[in-house]
């Protein structure tokens, strides 16, 4: 019996034990602090103030510290009337759940009066904080007044300008003013006190300009005046542009009328021809003059006529006197107060009567090329003239240029036959008949002539590549030929072929010299002048004595007279500094033809085409003396 | 039977008595470390060390700053001092401000940059900061008085884990604390050796 006491006092004294165990527990437990204080928010200010002016507003910071651990945080932006915008989600996860910390930048608006923030610790107590807003609005841009308020503005030409002020007015300090005008729809700066803008720099928050004070002057086709004028701080500036509309009207310049309008004249040569009509013009009228349009240029006719007072309108009456076909038209000329002019034309077609005379030659140009020394060359022929002839002339030329003049009979006047001869000295250089008929019209026709030798222009070209895509006329020369060679022609030439052209790499020089002076230089996968299995070899130099301005005058005699080369290394140089100028250098060299020795001296005439992919295949013209 | 109710109450009681004893909290290896309790209030903390806040302890009395921030028990700040190296110098707080000494700085002007220099919480690298710039407040009230906290990542030994203050803050120049995580009894101390200032 005392056992099973023992039994009971020992279990009832176990039972309460676990009691006391179970509340020891539950109160030594610190997992949940019921008795820390609810989440503590910190703001850096107690209002944040937003100025929406600048460019940028401060972040909104926010502390957020709880003894218990934070549960959630909620931040929302608080606007008039009672509306609430949840700025990001829920906040949920931290970090560090006894201190939180948010940073936010939202886009500012005037409707937004604070920053609220609700955080919740694991207790679950709450506490909301709310950050209030000052908002400084956006402030207007300034503004740009013409004259008191107009819009627009009438304008005449040639009136006297009207004042215009411009006030510039701003809540804030001003920035800068700049003008404009806006002529033909193009937009120019208008200066003020000397410069494109003007800045204000002494915190003024008006300006008045008065264009007048710097002489502005609308101008012709002026459509609108603009003000550009920026205020505010200068990382946020506002602008304002006001236009004031320019309504400008234009005086035109004085109206010329012909009388019959538009319809040509018509008159028969040598016949007076009077032109009539009348000038209008809505400014005054200070001077005219008449201008007779001639083949040749333009002729003025009598003194200028100017009008002092000035005149708002003339009639006016001019005539041409014995006009010959070459008058086309009359101009004249208006100029009124405004310095503008009008220059009309009224078209006069003359029929010509009486053509100049018409000579017929029976000989060729090319008879006269290569004659021989002391031959007598026959000039023969006829003139015909419906007016009369009234002289003759034949000259002939040196080639100093000396002329000879012969006056030839007149058997019959609307005909004459010609029958002439002329001896063909080493220096004769040209003929020339001309003949004039009784109204003084005169014709002519003229002849080169070259003595002892023969005279040809011939284009040529660096680049001898056959097929090329420029078809480059070649850069080997035959004198017997008179031609230029490319590779491959060369090749099955080679006995013509005498000399050849090639430039330095910088493509600036144009030299000639023999074909042996540089062999490799003429390479070419097929035809190069490596290729050939025969070169011809002419000695070549530079004449001694004939220069490139003297060469048209060389004789025969000149040629006979410079030194022949003697070796193959000689060259000239045609051009220096680019292809286009040339120097004074001319070649010489022998070679045969048909059997028989001949000189031939050569020069640089005038560049023709630059082939800009392909600087050597530009082309260029020589000429040349090949001794008869 | 008497012997088997005595081992049951004794154990009972060994377990009432460990159930106060705490749960465990982690099974990870913590190193032990040196201990950053300097067992006294910030105030104390600074006027113990002259050789290294000498300056900042002039600075503080001629602020006029109350000095009860630094000795209060209310809460916990986190103090960033000033080293007597940020006084000094062609970047030091004399020369930015042209003083010949602290004297002769204004008060009101030092007590700012001091209010700045004192955050409101505890901030350290014991578990509250990590790598990611924390936006804190500082107990300087100004619209200019932003400033952000965090941890260094860099790769280095030297660097690792060290006290950025202001990283990626505006256009501040960050500045790293030269020691860290010095617990007072009133907050956590980061010495510094320059002046922090906040540039938008």
């Amino acid at each position: 019996m005392k056992q099973v006491q023992y039994i009971k006092t020992g279990l009832l004294s176990n039972l309460i034990l676990i009691l006391c165990i179970c509340t020891t527990w539950y109160s030594c437990n610190d997992d949940t602090d019921q008795a820390a204080s609810a989440p503590e928010i910190l703001f850096m200010n107690e209002n944040l103030t937003v100025d929406l002016n600048k460019a940028t507003n401060p972040p909104i910071v926010c502390v957020i510290n709880s003894e218990a651990g934070l549960k959630s945080v909620q931040t929302f932006i608080q606007k008039t009337g009672d509306v609430e915008v949840a700025l990001e989600k829920e906040v949920v996860s931290f970090f560090n759940k006894y201190s939180y910390s948010l940073n936010q930048t939202p886009v500012y608006s005037e409707d937004m009066i604070g920053f609220k923030v609700i955080a919740i610790d694991e207790n679950g107590k709450t506490t909301t904080a709310t950050l209030p807003f000052e908002v400084i609005p956006l402030r207007d841009a300034p503004t740009i007044t013409f004259n008191d308020g107009i819009n627009e503005i009438n304008y005449r030409e040639g009136d006297v300008m009207p004042n215009i002020s411009i006030t510039i007015e701003s809540e804030e300090n001003l920035q800068y003013l700049v003008l404009s005008e806006v002529v033909n729809r193009v937009e120019k700066k208008i200066k003020i006190n000397g410069n494109d803008t003007l800045k204000f720099a002494n915190g003024e928050q008006s300006y008045i300009l008065n264009l007048q004070d710097d002489g502005f002057q609308f101008k012709v086709g002026t459509t609108a005046l603009k003000a550009k004028a920026g205020a505010g701080p200068s990382d946020r500036i506002k602008v304002k542009v006001g236009t004031l509309k320019v309504n400008f009207t234009e005086i035109p310049a004085p109206q010329v009328t012909f009388d019959g309008g538009d319809t040509p004249i018509n008159a028969d040569e040598f016949s007076d021809v009077t032109v009539k009509g009348s000038i209008t013009t809505e400014s005054k009228l200070v001077s005219v003059r008449y201008l007779k349009r001639t083949q040749d240029g333009l002729v003025q006719i009598g003194e200028k006529q100017e009008f002092s007072p000035s005149i708002s309108s003339h009639n006016f009456e001019v005539t041409l006197e014995n006009v010959f076909v070459d008058v086309t038209g009359l101009i004249v000329e208006a100029t009124d107060e405004l310095g503008k002019k009008s220059n009309t034309e009224k078209q006069i077609i003359v029929k010509e009567v009486a053509p100049a005379p018409t000579i017929t030659l029976n000989q060729k140009e090319k008879e006269f090329n290569g004659v021989d020394i002391n031959s007598t060359l026959s000039v023969t022929g006829n003139i015909s003239s419906l007016s009369g002839i009234t002289d003759i002339k034949l000259i002939t030329t040196t080639r100093t240029g000396e002329e000879t003049v012969k006056s030839l009979n007149i058997t019959n006047d609307k005909n004459v036959t010609i029958n002439e001869s002329v001896t063909a000295d080493k220096a004769l250089a040209g003929i020339k008949i001309e003949a004039t008929d009784i109204n003084n019209k005169k014709s002519n026709i003229s002849y080169d002539i070259h003595v002892g030798y023969y005279y040809h222009e011939v284009l040529m070209s660096l680049d001898g590549a056959p097929n090329h895509e420029d078809s480059t006329p070649g850069c080997f020369f035959s004198a017997s030929q008179a031609r230029a060679y490319d590779y491959c022609d060369g090749m099955a030439n080679w006995q013509e072929v005498d000399i050849a052209f090639s430039s330095y790499s910088t493509n600036t020089v144009i030299r000639v010299a023999s074909l042996k002076q540089s062999v490799t230089k003429f390479k070419h996968a097929t035809c190069g002048l490596d290729k050939w299995e025969n070169v011809k070899g002419c000695y070549f130099k530079k004449a001694a004595k004939i220069k490139r301005s003297t060469f048209d005058q060389a004789t025969v005699d000149d040629m006979l007279a410079e030194t022949l080369p003697t070796n193959f290394e000689q060259i000239a140089s045609f051009t220096s500094g680019n292809f286009e100028t040339p120097t004074e250098d001319v070649g010489i060299y022998a070679t045969p033809i048909n059997g028989v020795t001949k000189r031939v001296i050569i020069a640089y005439d005038h560049f023709v085409k630059r082939t800009e992919n392909n600087l050597a295949a530009s082309q260029f013209m020589i000429k040349v003396k090949i001794e008869k | 039977m008497k012997n088997i109710v005595l081992s049951l109450t004794t154990t009972l009681y060994c377990l009432l008595f460990s159930s106060c004893l705490g749960i465990q909290s982690s099974y990870d290896y913590e190193p032990a470390n040196i201990d950053n309790n300097v067992h006294m209030n910030t105030w104390e903390f600074i006027q113990s060390r002259p050789d290294a806040f000498s300056s900042l302890k002039r600075a503080i009395e001629h602020s006029g700053i109350d000095i009860n921030i630094y000795t209060q028990t209310d809460r916990k700040y986190t103090y960033l001092l000033l080293h007597n190296d940020a006084f000094k110098g062609a970047n030091g707080i004399l020369s930015n401000y042209g003083a010949a000494s602290i004297e002769d700085m204004d008060k009101e002007t030092l007590k700012n940059i001091l209010l700045y220099h004192t955050v409101d919480g505890y901030y350290h690298g014991l578990g509250t900061l990590n790598f990611d710039p924390t936006y804190v407040i500082t107990l300087w009230k100004s619209p200019d008085a932003f400033m952000t906290l965090r941890l260094n990542n860099k790769n280095s030994i030297e660097q690792y884990s060290r006290l950025i203050i202001n990283d990626m803050a505006g256009n501040s120049t960050p500045v790293t604390a030269i020691t860290s995580n010095i617990l007072t009894t009133n907050g956590v101390v980061h010495v510094v050796d320059t002046q922090i200032v906040y540039k938008p």
